[in-house]
């Protein structure tokens, strides 16, 4: 089942039909969401109310359009609000870095530990450029910026990545 | 020539270029950035280290799930769809009520011994209608759990 179709059985009322968008893209979205929120518990809740908000917005996605760009807004101010919930919260529950599945080769290991170090918006950044492949216009359009400043973030952004996996301290 | 200005702004050109964003030819000795990069050999380093990270970046692939998401995205959806459900017939219990009781102070209803059977009646009801909804049921269990009942 592509995704075109699998919108079509979810507006027909085919829940069922939701479980393609969540297996298809719920490795990538657990991702985003642990760089963005640095927590495993508050970014598996964040993961999982997107979902739930993609599926009741699911009239307002364009077939036409790539699924994960139209979720990935929806992902993202779930995490600001996971984030700014804990926040609020005592600092002892702060957990500060990421789990990664030990199922990870040693050299994806190596890159994931050093994007982990970034700061969320410069990890952001990359993955979304260099892992997802987006361009700098729908860059611009899902984090609300202009191409201008995407171009110069995602400079900064993969100068310090640069330095990191080069073994330096940034 | 400010060189420090000049650096960035090539490595900016250079990364929208191996971005696919633009379209300098870089190789091209005689274009702007190819003058710099033929001069400058920290840039010409820093352009290495760039192809060489975004081809490792490339290869890059996401940490498998272990969890099962499914089933809590699952749960989530049909625990929202069916409480709204229990939520309405809560309200037109509440609302068939109050107009059963408006209705006996505005007309002289016949019968009068037979009215506080009126509301006993809807009352039973619609308890009937969610218990026979067993999705009802499981909605609002964890509720009277959460206060306590």
């Amino acid at each position: 089942m592509d995704d075109a179709a699998a919108t079509r059985a979810c507006l027909a009322g085919n829940l069922d039909a939701f479980r393609h968008f969540v297996e298809q893209y719920q490795s990538r979205a657990l991702a985003h969401a642990r760089l963005l929120t640095r927590h495993d518990a508050d970014a598996a809740d964040a993961t999982q109310e997107a979902f739930v908000d993609a599926f009741r917005n699911l009239r307002t996605f364009d077939p036409a359009r790539h699924f994960y760009a139209w979720f990935y807004v929806l992902l993202r101010n779930r995490c600001f609000k996971q984030r700014s919930r804990r926040g609020t919260r005592a600092e002892s529950d702060i957990v500060s870095a990421p789990g990664i599945d030990p199922g990870v080769s040693e050299e994806h290991l190596d890159v994931w530990r050093a994007i982990d170090r970034l700061s969320p918006d410069d990890a952001e950044l990359i993955v979304l450029k260099h892992i997802e492949g987006w361009t700098y216009e729908e860059l611009a359009k899902a984090l609300e910026i202009p191409r201008g400043t995407v171009m110069s973030r995602l400079y900064v952004a993969r100068q310090r990545l640069l330095t990191l996996l080069s073994g330096e301290t940034p | 020539m400010n060189p420090g200005t000049d650096c960035e702004r090539v490595r900016l050109e250079l990364m929208a270029a191996l971005d696919g964003e633009a379209a300098p030819d870089i190789a091209d000795p005689r274009s702007d950035a190819g003058q710099h990069l033929a001069l400058c050999a920290s840039c010409g380093r820093w352009l290495k280290d760039l192809e060489s990270m975004n081809g490792r970046l490339q290869r890059v692939a996401y940490p498998r799930v272990q969890a099962d998401l499914w089933a809590r995205v699952s749960d989530r959806i049909h625990e929202s769809d069916t409480s709204g459900t229990v939520t309405q017939r809560l309200w037109m219990i509440g609302a068939f009520v109050l107009g059963w009781r408006a209705l006996q102070l505005l007309i002289d209803l016949p019968f009068p011994v037979l009215h506080p059977l009126v509301p006993l009646a809807g009352a039973i009801a619609a308890l009937w209608l969610i218990a026979t909804d067993p999705l009802a049921i499981e909605t609002l269990a964890p509720e009277l759990q959460k206060r306590g009942v």
